[in-house]
């Protein structure tokens, strides 16, 4: 030891200290983390090396009945920006603006806030991003997104809904069966770095997400444009507020067309109030008036409490009921049990619904589904009101009869016309056919379904035919099809508007069906609140019915009437072919007759077939159509099997 | 001439360079790793820390010849163009948002505060060695304060937290060697300790006390003891009255600058990421190249600040022990030679450049797995960085100069 070292050695001691302690020191943490901590180090470094992300499933189509598709999923982009890792602000919001076609202002002015993370444009369609989409620009992020798109915007709008921003179903369809169109996403584990770069690894764990499954209505897209397009006309017609209207095919409760305007665009539902969002075919009642006489018509008959040669004194248009004046439309006298209705007298309906009393009244109100409801799956129906008897007024016998006092939809009416045209059967109305799993598998289909029987077929024969008296010589006329045998009845009702009856607005509608010997189809106009005038069923809804029905009988081969009607004063054609010709007519005509004959066409036979059909066997033989009438083609020139040039006009007479 | 040159370094203690020689080896494999498994191209990290191996070397041996007179009688001199060198940046743009660097139009930037570590050194060895009999004279403790704080609060605003810290550290040690007495250096300390304790009302009791003690056995004149001690108490009451009257922005700027870590996203990330590669290494490391955190660049400056990690992820807990004793060993020495030195200028150089090192090692490992706040510290001789290197083996150089035996 030296004599120095003894000098120092206090002051090596304190510095040695200070140089161990802090190794040791180290060291024990060092150990700390890569020994004993070591397991939860590493399962979180592995953890943040990994990441899962959601793979979507492909949202569920759905199709009319003829397989139309009227709901799309389109790719859209969104774009937006890390701020803080953009290099050049300037440059960015350029490149931007010109790939989207935006001011690169919009964007400078985002990329300049303090935020992280700013969303720069969303719903972006493919061409906008197409300059982008492959570059890697720093601080960009490009999210892909499937987004509902209705291509047949206005029609059907209600009855598909559509849904929101995450493609969830707020309404129609798109609500009631979003379980089964949404289907089940997935997940992908990816590796990712510290950058954020992520890489997918075959060795990762994979769940493929399960694609929504598609739907088939029952709605015809057809049916549904004719019927919007006719209640749009009506309306501009009569200055209605608004119209509803509702197809059905009665031997099956399937809902060919349903339609509520105004109406809305389901690709922007904020462009248009609200309420035009509802189906208000389902989810609005309102009270019917005098087409819910088949109510008391058919409980008279089953009842046998009035025979149909009953004649009633219909007061001259007026008389009392429990203090209160009940009034027709016009003055009548003795009218018998089939006049009163097809007159649509309230006086005679009444005093028929006196002698058969309030138990039958409730009970058929009741069987024919009013007050509850039709059990159809679409989201906010109403039951519609229905009081029991119990609470009944004095008047209110005389009222139901004639169709005030209780609230029906617009489907409930046409529910209740169904099981006439049917045969006493009501069924349960449908929207849905059938839903196919993406592999076509059916996993939710709805059989027509009996819900009760009204009445026996005898009874509602007999309804069937005072309801073809309304449309041959009563208030229905306006409904009349020339050569087509049509049943309904027409209805007027005063609306009930701050607890009295309103003497200025009203609800005319109209409730039938055609060809009255076989129905096929069942259809119900509502107008809201038409200009005065319009304002009768007659003169306000029937016409719209008689439109598209003479329409939808243009359109559709399916629809045959039943017989040319005996008893009616129009000379039936020579050449038309009877119920059992049509047997014989080629179903495919076209294969029956080459096309060309050294340059010649030869001329197909059209008769019995629709316009529609007839117009596409003569394009398809190179022939110009001519029309004239409306119905099925009973008479042709040239005759079929004519040799004609090509582009040579045939003339058609239809009935 | 040449002879001479030849006994000098053969004179020198050159078993300081075989733990130099070792660290520098564990830097350029692990950085090396970093190079190759990421795949940089040259010119990288590893490729430049090659080249400036050469220079540095040089410097290091020029180091070692230049006459310990002529390094003590300029000292002064070469302390004013070091005050001046380290104000030039300022003149230039800002890189990396700090003045650090001058850029002369080479490929890389010189940073004048690694030169200045040392050359404050020197200048703090010959202050103390010329007023060596003076030192327990609390007035003598002021100066060197003085010569240590101007470069420091230079390098501060650069802003350099990092190496202004590891300039300020040498003066104790330094201090303690020459022989001051440690009731003075506990004045000098007192005042900040004060204010640091004050946020805590029990620490600021406990630290009322432990100056009672002090004072009491020190046994200053009773008028200094009174004066000192409520001095101290009335600066710690006053402390946090003025912190309350800044605006919360403004403390906030203060507090993330002392400890980054408050900035949730930047500098606490940083060591999760530290901590997780250091853990998920082990006690042997996942293999040369095989660090999946260092790769995947969730470790953040990996091959300076953060370079204790990745030979922890990849080496292991072992290695990492090695390279402590390697430092350990380094260190001892140099304190041998200090002990061992010819004269008292010589053996304070020695002292200061060890605290320099030490401070580098401790700050940086300390930084690694948690300990302190996140500063940005190079680990000499492994971390990259250019004119660290450089100045590394300058300090060594000089190192070996001074601890030389004198034979004549």
């Amino acid at each position: 030891m030296t004599k120095t070292y003894l000098k120092f050695r206090s002051r090596v001691t304190i510095l040695s200290c200070c140089l161990i302690f802090a190794w040791v020191g180290l060291s024990a943490r060092l150990f700390q983390i890569m020994v004993t901590d070591s397991d939860f180090y590493r399962k979180q470094g592995i953890k943040q090396g990994q990441r899962q992300e959601p793979l979507l499933a492909v949202r569920g189509n759905i199709y009319d009945v003829n397989n139309t598709l009227l709901t799309r999923n389109i790719i859209h982009y969104t774009l937006a920006a890390h701020p803080s890792k953009v290099n050049d602000i300037n440059g960015f919001a350029k490149l931007i603006s010109e790939s989207t076609g935006n001011e690169p202002d919009y964007y400078l002015k985002k990329l300049n806030s303090k935020a992280d993370f700013v969303y720069l444009d969303r719903n972006l369609r493919r061409d906008k991003v197409e300059g982008i989409l492959d570059q890697r620009i720093p601080g960009l992020v490009i999210d892909r997104k499937s987004r509902r798109s209705y291509p047949h915007t206005f029609v059907g709008a209600q009855v598909i809904g559509f849904t929101d921003v995450d493609d969830k179903g707020l309404t129609g369809i798109e609500k009631e069966f979003n379980g089964y169109l949404a289907g089940t996403n997935g997940w992908v584990v990816k590796s990712i770095n510290g950058e954020g770069r992520s890489q997918v690894k075959t060795s990762f764990p994979i769940k493929p997400p399960i694609d929504g499954s598609n739907i088939q209505l029952t709605i015809d897209l057809e049916y549904q444009s004719i019927l919007q397009e006719e209640l749009s006309r009506r309306i501009n017609e009569t200055s209605a507020k608004g119209a509803l209207g509702i197809l059905m095919d009665p031997q099956t409760g399937a809902v060919l067309a349903m339609a509520s305007l105004p109406d809305y665009d389901p690709n922007q539902p904020g462009s248009s109030p609200i309420e035009n969002q509802k189906n208000r075919v389902i989810t609005d009642q309102f009270e019917p008036g005098s087409t819910y006489k088949i109510v008391t018509a058919t409980a008279a008959v089953a009842t046998s409490a009035v025979s149909l040669y009953d004649e009633f004194y219909c007061e001259d248009g007026q008389f009392t009921v429990a203090g209160k004046i009940i009034s027709d439309h016009e003055k009548f006298g003795l009218l018998t049990f089939s006049q009163i209705i097809a007159h649509s007298s309230n006086v005679g309906t009444i005093k028929i619904a006196q002698k058969i009393g309030q138990n039958p009244l409730y009970r058929f109100s009741r069987d024919y589904g009013f007050g509850t409801t039709t059990g159809i799956r679409f989201p906010g129906e109403m039951q519609g009101t229905l009081r029991k008897i119990k609470d009944w007024s004095e008047i209110s016998l005389a009222e139901v009869a004639i169709g005030y006092e209780v609230g029906v939809t617009t489907l409930q009416l046409a529910s209740a016309y169904s099981s006439i045209a049917n045969g006493g059967f009501l069924l349960k109305p449908r929207l849905v056919k059938q839903i196919l799993s993406p592999e076509g598998k059916i996993v939710y289909a709805e059989k027509p379904e009996v819900i009760r029987k009204v009445a026996d077929p005898e009874i509602m024969s007999t309804i069937k035919d005072m309801l073809v008296q309304v449309v041959e010589s009563g208030t229905g006329t306006n409904a009349h099809i020339e050569g087509w045998s049509v049943a309904g009845k027409t209805g007027t009702a005063h609306k009930f508007v701050d607890g009295a009856y309103s003497e200025s607005q009203y609800i005319s509608n109209f409730a039938g069906f055609f060809p009255a010997e076989d129905p096929q189809v069942v259809g119900v106009i509502i107008l809201d609140e038409p200009h005065y005038g319009y304002h009768w069923g007659s003169y306000g809804a029937a016409p719209a019915f008689r439109r598209v029905a003479q329409r939808i009988i243009n359109m559709d081969d399916s629809i045959q009437y039943y017989k040319p009607r005996t008893n009616s004063n129009k000379p039936v054609y020579a050449g038309a072919p009877t119920q059992d010709d049509l047997g014989l007519v080629p179903i495919n005509t076209i294969a029956s007759y080459p096309k060309y004959q050294d340059g010649y066409t030869i001329v197909p036979d059209v008769r019995g077939m629709s316009i529609r059909k007839a117009k596409q066997v003569l394009i398809a033989s190179n022939m110009r159509a001519s029309f004239t009438g409306s119905g099925h083609v009973v008479w042709q020139s040239p005759k079929p099997g004519t040799k004609k040039l090509p582009g040579s006009l045939c003339t058609m007479g239809l009935n | 001439m040449f002879l001479g040159f030849k006994n000098k370094i053969i004179t020198s203690p050159l078993s300081l360079l075989l733990s130099v020689i070792g660290l520098l080896t564990l830097g350029l494999i692990t950085l090396n790793s970093i190079t190759v498994t990421q795949g940089q191209a040259p010119p990288n990290a590893f490729s430049k820390q090659l080249i400036f191996l050469l220079p540095a070397f040089l410097l290091m041996v020029a180091m070692q010849l230049t006459s310990k007179r002529m390094i003590h009688k300029y000292i002064f001199v070469a302390y004013g163009i070091v005050i001046i060198a380290v104000l030039l940046p300022f003149a230039g743009e800002k890189i990396a948002g700090t003045h650090r660097w001058i850029n002369l139009g080479l490929p890389f930037g010189l940073q004048p505060s690694e030169i200045a570590k040392w050359v404050i050194v020197i200048t703090l060895a010959r202050y103390l060695s010329d007023h060596n009999l003076q030192m327990r004279n609390f007035g003598s403790n002021i100066v060197p304060f003085i010569i240590v704080l101007i470069p420091t609060f230079i390098v501060l605003s650069q802003p350099d937290l990092g190496t202004a810290f590891v300039m300020l550290t040498p003066i104790i040690p330094m201090l303690i060697w020459v022989g001051a007495r440690p009731f003075h250096l506990f004045l000098i300390v007192a005042p900040l300790l004060s204010i640091l304790a004050a946020f805590n009302v029990l620490v600021f009791s406990i630290w009322a006390g432990i100056m009672a003690i002090v004072i009491f056995f020190s046994r200053p004149k009773l008028w200094h003891a009174i004066g000192l001690y409520f001095g101290n108490i009335f600066l710690g009451l006053i402390f946090p009255l003025m912190w309350n009257t800044l605006r919360p922005f403004q403390q906030n700027r203060i507090l993330t600058f002392v400890n980054p870590e408050l900035d949730p996203l930047g500098a606490g990330y940083q060591i999760i990421q530290s901590k997780t590669a250091l853990g998920s290494g082990g006690l042997m490391g996942k293999g040369w190249g095989r660090g999946t955190q260092t790769h995947l660049k969730f470790l953040p400056v990996q091959e300076s600040d953060f370079i204790v990690s990745v030979i922890g992820e990849e080496l292991g807990f072992i290695t990492l022990m090695i390279m402590l004793v390697l430092f350990l060993w380094l260190l001892i020495k140099l304190i041998r030679l200090a002990l061992n030195a010819s004269d008292r200028f010589s053996g304070l150089v020695i002292i200061g450049i060890a605290t320099i090192f030490l401070a580098h090692v401790f700050v940086n490992c300390a930084m690694t797995v948690g300990m302190i706040p996140v500063k940005g510290l190079p680990l000499p001789f492994i971390s990259y960085g250019g004119s660290f290197l450089l100045s590394s083996f300058m300090m060594i150089g000089l190192v070996m100069n001074f601890g030389r035996e004198e034979l004549d």
